[in-house]
């Protein structure tokens, strides 16, 4: 036989005492099982979020989307041949659907022109869809479901039609802005073919439809082009960083693209020696202007504007295209308010030298509001209608004019009074087109024709200097292109490439962490059944006394006995590790489970699967050995202190609340100190929160009822104490018996008050904080504005709905609407950014707002204003502030910026213009629970500077009067169906967020509630243990006379009185700590669920308390009386 | 009684008070107790119950301290050593015997035995502590029974271990505490026979506190601790 080990003796130990440990092995087991079920958790969402995002990604790994740009798709096979692999090109725009009845209708769809370079790319892919008919649509299953239409069924669909020149901007059509489409269902797709294909990174499956690219194409008008290219794994570099396929993506682009991709035209100017670059957009963009003229020496801008007429006196010119530009016809030197005008329009206006000519034209201000204009200019001089002077190419490709034969067909997206045209401007018209009648100079023309857009609409470059030497534009043409594409780059067009899918991976890695979410969920549960697990621990160890005594009476020293006593609990620690993993399983299969049904709305009502990952049941695993090992260490420290002598004869070894802590409790008198500045400083508190601000006080109030909570324990202690000392002295009595007992060990009858005060408590202050939105939802200062609606169109709305004319548009007059106003918001797409998205979002949504709209209404409540900013107060005029190294300042609800954002006030944000150029947004102000929860706000001029591409209104807040927002709701929803508006009662909107957090709360609850059960379990092995500690004096009592039921009631009594202590104390802390909350008008305090645990807790805590007396006082005494 | 050679424990002037609390009066339970036990001597002390016999004994196993006094064991001021070092005396110089064995139910014969091992023992064994925990029990009749448990064997049997167990570490001073208290005449007489014949044959001096004055007698002195004092006892024979 060998030797014998401490481990060897441990295993013995356990084996010996084997029942002692079972308790504390089921307390350790269920720590951990709920320490990695909640890390399982984690990884279940996190699994979930990532198979999601492949489904939704398939096979694509960068993008390149052009939104309203359309390229050729020559470049989707130049980049083909270039990667060696798929690349698809698709139209992809938004519209609504409708089911042939017109019964069903959704809005916000995406609708894709695709053909089988899209389809290979779905995770499943499953060939020839080239075989769908040509006129058909195939649906994923979820908008099938909501049409509920079935193969073979119509459906009606309306797209967003692609405007090249921006509908805001000036001399755009807002007309035929959509196209309608019934088509056939033909198939219906599933996740594993692309049914969920989305770039955007949120879990909620969107609505698509599909339908054959060159159909779409013909139908929108943009054939042989696409806006969206999706670059797929290179064959065997599928596991390549995806970095490198965005820069082999981007190195190939700019390889194959041209100008014409980017909406650019270069050509040589008819009968001159010029090349000219112009854009089918209108407008040249402000940084491809001076680019573009920057490109050469001697390259002119011109800037060529419609306008409504040029007069002079009662004479007047209708319609007609004026030039701004320093080369021919305008002199060198022309002052800014002089004019040439040709002949023809001399004559029109019998106008010579000298005369003031008036010229009226339309500027487009906000919502597409037509402003008139007028600017007088003086002739310089009268030139021929010849030569330079004679030059239709001067005139832009403006939509519903350039293409017109007829001046009487003119449809340009200004009004114009077709009865002002005259024969003699048909016979001009016919004759020279659009060429300008008159000439002022580029500067004088971008001062009064400047916007957004750009204020070039063509850039002219003459041959002898761009050709050097050549008079040939043709043949110089090459030359100037090369040149033109080295100043000009894809990215600073607005096509880039992104790596969509690192996006998409990164937005679920990144994602709320559901894990720690439920670790802190379960804190109060493993707090609880670690407490337990030391209170068992210590009994277990307080059994062994004469074990003890004899070690070290045979010389083991006070410290290998611990030693000894911590490989013993160590060894149960590494066994309850391995069950509660394996018990986690089911822990966290049964959370998946209530998340995608009674729990749901904290997860958006997203489906789950179970996943956990082994690393995360190892280290979970690990975790909750390592903290049973610090709950056997806190009780094992305090083991073996008392002399062996002791020990032996029968003395108590240290336990929980043993005597060393009621010696350190009774005597040293620190409860009452404690008790006064803890109970004091939470008198101050309150009374500073009540002269505070409100949401100060929320703080003020919590920290006191926290004070209120350690003042309450410490008085408690303060009682025992006192009660010991009073009792002492009294004459013997069954009471004075019982309350002695009470108070014996006070160490152990405080862990039990703390316990329960602080379970309750937590329970109470974090229950109470549920949001109720409909309270005071009329308010401005509420989460919903003051708004009755939100609403959102699939379509942009450009006209304003504020205004007769804007309503006409949509068969609407101003008494339809109840006199309600409509707070317009520009939308750029981007990640949903709320708690209603489990993925981190990349890119979030951006409105643009008017700031004033919302600063005049006081809407909403700030939570936070960054200082930097330099205002007094907060206030949404804020966004106006100009910022250092043009940041743009943003403002977001506190839940985006700090959830899903992961932010925080003063932060920046980097985010991509239309151009390309990363933008640093900056987070200036952070708005309290608010509808406006999932996207980031800036202004609407900040707005329109970065993406000048974009155009009309999709966000809107609508205020209607009292009991008309249903009415207004209902209106507005018919009459802007074909722009697919949907309207959401804002508290209902609001209500959907706080869903989550309610939810959340709920858990809470529900894990704290268990945990303080569990916690009131501890209570009754407290009971227990004193009870039978105490099995001698309760023989001896029954011998002397005493009955047993006389004896349950005595000790049933003790300790209930403990459990109103612990539940009293925690009540009333918490109570002060959410004060504020009970009086807050938009907080449901869930008063019934919350009195149900806490009687729970009551009835539960009689229960072990009853059962535990009745286990001790059971059976026959007299052995224990035989053992004293 | 073996052959004394030189002073092993050496207590001059030991005195213990206790009291419960520090308003409560002062129990003076030894007074001025001196004592000289040498190598290898056998020695009774008998008294009342209450005497102060256990304290002495506690005293002298360091598992307890004097209030005053000096207690030199093997030339060592036990006063001046700390917790750790008295807890190494035992471990080595000392061997504890108690009314009740105290064995460790979890544990067999032969691993209660090797117990005092694991917290240490003489730098220089004469013999292994396995072969010399065989070889004692095996002297001790109990050879055949070293896997069973404490719970497997009689009260006699389970005392015999306790010496075996008390012997192990090679001590210099085995300190019973009323070895023979929890056992039957007969159980009794055979342990006091043996550990008469441990003393002779390992060469380890025996302190015994006893009521029982047919183990004392069978000791080389007597001593009677009364009022606090020790005093020799002449024994009738």
């Amino acid at each position: 036989m060998n030797a014998v080990t401490m481990l060897q003796l441990a295993a013995k130990g356990l084996g010996f005492h084997r029942r002692h440990h079972l308790g504390v092995l089921i307390g350790a087991t269920l720590a951990t099982a709920i320490l990695v079920g909640a890390l399982a958790v984690g990884d279940s969402v996190r699994h979930s979020l990532r198979e999601m995002a492949m489904a939704r990604l398939g096979g694509v790994r960068v993008a390149l989307n052009g939104q309203s740009q359309f390229f050729r798709m020559e470049l989707a096979r130049g980049l083909t041949q270039e990667l060696k692999t798929n690349v698809a090109p698709v139209v992809n725009l938004r519209g609504t659907a409708a089911s042939g009845g017109g019964d069903a209708r959704v809005s916000g769809i995406q609708v894709m022109g695709v053909d089988d370079r899209f389809w290979v790319m779905a995770p499943h892919s499953r060939l020839p869809h080239s075989l769908y008919p040509a006129e058909s649509v195939v649906l994923s299953q979820n908008l099938a479901r909501a049409l509920n239409a079935k193969i073979g069924d119509d459906v009606l669909l309306r797209v967003d039609k692609p405007s090249l020149l921006s509908r805001d901007a000036p001399l755009s059509t807002i007309e035929d802005s959509s196209v309608s489409l019934r088509l056939p269902v033909v198939d219906i797709v599933d996740d594993a073919r692309f049914g969920r294909f989305s770039l955007a990174a949120n879990q909620v499956p969107p609505f698509n439809a599909y339908i054959p690219m060159e159909f779409l194409q013909r139908k929108l008008g943009v054939e042989g082009r696409a806006n969206l290219l999706l670059v797929g794994a290179s064959p065997g570099k599928e596991t390549t960083p995806v970095e490198a396929t965005t820069a082999e993506a981007t190195q190939a682009l700019w390889k194959h693209w041209q100008l014409t991709d980017s909406g650019l035209e270069l050509k040589p100017v008819p009968n001159k020696a010029e090349i000219e670059l112009r854009t089918d957009r209108v407008f040249l963009d402000p940084p491809v202007g001076d680019a573009a003229v920057k490109a050469y020496p001697g390259a002119k801008g011109v800037l060529t504007y419609f306008v409504n007429e040029l007069r002079l006196g009662a004479r007047a010119t209708p319609y007609s295209t004026v030039a701004a530009t320093d080369m021919d016809p305008v002199p060198g030197g022309m002052a800014d308010d002089e004019i040439v005008i040709n002949q023809w329009l001399a004559d029109d206006l019998v106008a010579k030298p000298g005369d003031r000519i008036r010229l009226t034209y339309w500027a487009v201000g906000p919502m597409r509001r037509l402003i008139a204009k007028m600017s007088d200019f003086r002739v310089k001089s009268i030139v021929p209608l010849a030569g330079t002077a004679l030059d239709p190419a001067l005139m832009p490709n403006i939509p519903g004019l350039a293409d017109k034969k007829d001046c009487r067909d003119w449809e340009p997206g200004v009004p114009i009074d077709l009865d002002k045209i005259r024969d003699k401007d048909q016979a001009y018209w016919s004759a020279y087109r659009g060429a300008p009648k008159a000439f002022i100079t580029l500067r004088a023309g971008q001062r009064i024709w400047d916007n957004r857009f750009g204020n070039l609409t063509a850039v002219r470059y003459a041959v002898s200097v761009a050709g050097a030497g050549s008079a040939n534009p043709e043949q110089a043409l090459p030359r100037v292109e090369a040149c033109l594409r080295q100043s000009l780059s894809p990215a600073s067009l607005g096509l880039f490439f992104a790596p969509v899918w690192e996006q998409g991976l990164n937005a679920g890695f990144q994602s709320m962490d559901f894990g720690m979410l439920f670790l802190g969920f379960s804190f109060f549960l493993i707090a609880a059944a670690l407490i337990l697990t030391a209170l068992l621990f210590a009994f277990g160890v307080e059994q062994r006394a004469e074990e003890v005594g004899t070690l070290l009476a045979v010389g083991w020293t006070p410290r290998r006995v611990q030693c000894l006593l911590l490989i013993e609990g160590a060894l149960v620690a590494f066994i309850a590790a391995v069950l509660g993993s394996l018990a986690a399983v089911f822990y966290t299969r049964a959370v998946v489970a209530g998340l995608t049904t009674v729990w749901k709305g904290a997860v958006a009502s997203t489906s789950l699967q179970y996943h956990a990952e082994l690393s995360t049941l190892a280290g979970g695993a690990a975790g909750g050995f390592l903290v049973a090992l610090l709950s056997v260490w806190l009780v094992v420290r305090k083991q073996a202190r008392l002399p062996a002598r002791e020990l032996l004869s029968g003395g108590q070894l240290a336990g929980i609340g043993g005597d060393a802590a009621r010696k350190k409790a009774a005597g040293k008198g620190t409860g009452l100190p404690t008790a006064v500045a803890a109970l004091g400083g939470a008198l101050i508190l309150v009374f500073t929160a009540m002269k505070a601000d409100r949401d100060a006080g929320v703080e003020y109030f919590f920290g006191a009822g926290a004070l209120f909570l350690i003042g309450g324990v410490a008085l408690c202690r303060v009682i025992l104490s006192r009660i010991e000392r009073r009792v002492s002295g009294q004459a013997l009595s069954l009471t004075s018996l019982g309350t002695r007992n009470t108070v014996r060990r006070s160490g152990r009858s405080l862990s039990a008050i703390g316990l329960l005060a602080c379970g309750s408590f937590l329970i109470i202050a974090i229950g109470a904080n549920r949001q109720d939105p409909t309270a005071d939802a009329e308010k401005s200062s509420s989460g919903t504005g003051g708004f009755a609606l939100y609403a959102e169109s699939s379509l942009p709305v450009y006209q304003d709905l504020n205004s007769a004319e804007g309503l006409d548009a949509f068969g609407l007059n101003t008494e339809d609407l109840h006199g309600a106003v409509v707070v317009p918001m520009r939308l750029k797409e981007g990640d949903d950014a709320s708690c209603l998205n489990l993925n981190r979002a990349q890119t979030p949504r951006l409105l643009g707002v008017n700031p004033s709209l919302l600063a005049e209404r006081k809407a909403f409540s700030f939570g936070q204003v960054w200082p930097g900013v330099g205002a007094n107060e907060a206030s949404w005029t804020i966004l106006n502030s100009p910022l250092k190294a043009g940041e743009i300042p943003a403002i977001g609800d506190q839940n985006t910026v700090t959830w899903s954002l992961g932010k925080s006030l003063g932060n920046t944000l980097d985010y991509a213009d239309d151009r390309g150029v990363t933008r640093k947004l900056r987070i200036v102000g952070v708005l309290a629970n608010s509808v406006l929860q999932g996207s980031l706000l800036i202004s609407e001029d900040n707005f329109t500077k970065l993406f000048p591409r974009h155009s009309g209104y999709q966000t809107f807040l609508i205020d209607a009067p009292k009991g008309e927002a249903a009415n207004v709701s209902k209106t507005l929803t018919k009459a802007l169906e074909d722009v697919g508006l949907s309207t959401t009662p804002a508290p209902e909107r609001l209500a959907a967020f706080n869903m989550v957090e309610n939810t959340y709360l709920s858990i809470f609850a529900i894990l704290g509630g268990l945990g303080l059960l569990l916690g009131s379990f501890g209570l009754g092995v407290i009971v227990l243990r004193n009870v039978l500690e105490r099995r001698g004096e309760l023989a001896l009592l029954r011998a002397v006379g005493f009955r047993a039921k006389m004896l349950h009631w005595m000790v049933f009594s003790e300790h209930v009185m403990l459990l109103a202590l612990g539940l009293l104390v925690g009540v009333v802390s918490a109570i002060v700590a959410v004060l504020p909350a009970l009086r807050t008008p938009g907080v449901d305090t869930p008063y019934l669920s919350l009195t149900l645990t806490l009687l729970a807790v009551l009835v539960c805590g009689f229960i072990w308390t009853w059962a535990a007396t009745s286990i001790a006082i059971r059976g026959p005494l007299l052995n224990a009386l035989r053992n004293e | 009684m073996s052959e004394a050679n030189r002073p092993l424990l050496e207590l001059t002037d030991i005195s213990k008070q206790y009291a419960e609390t520090v308003d409560s009066p002062i129990t003076q339970v030894l007074r001025k107790i001196n004592l000289t036990v040498m190598e290898g001597e056998t020695v009774a002390v008998v008294g009342p119950s209450g005497s102060g016999k256990s304290t002495l004994l506690n005293i002298i196993g360091t598992l307890d301290r004097a209030t005053a006094g000096r207690a030199l064991l093997d030339g060592i001021d036990l006063a001046t050593l700390n917790d750790s070092e008295l807890a190494r005396v035992r471990t080595c110089a000392l061997g504890l015997i108690f009314q009740l064995h105290h064995l460790l139910p979890q544990c067999s014969v032969m691993e209660n035995v090797l117990v005092p091992t694991l917290a240490g023992g003489p730098k220089k064994r004469a013999e292994q502590p396995v072969e010399r925990a065989k070889r004692l029990l095996d002297r001790v009749g109990l050879g055949h029974r070293l896997g069973h448990r404490p719970g497997q064997l009689s009260g006699g049997e389970r005392q015999r271990v306790a010496v075996v167990r008390a012997i192990i570490n090679e001590p210099k001073l085995l300190l019973a505490d009323e070895p023979t208290g929890a056992l039957d005449r007969a159980a009794a007489d055979n342990l006091a026979d043996l550990l008469v014949e441990l003393n002779r044959e390992e060469q380890v001096a025996l302190l015994v506190i006893t009521h029982a004055m047919d183990l004392a007698r069978r000791m080389g002195r007597i001593l009677e601790l009364s009022g606090g004092a020790l005093v020799p006892l002449e024994v009738i024979a």
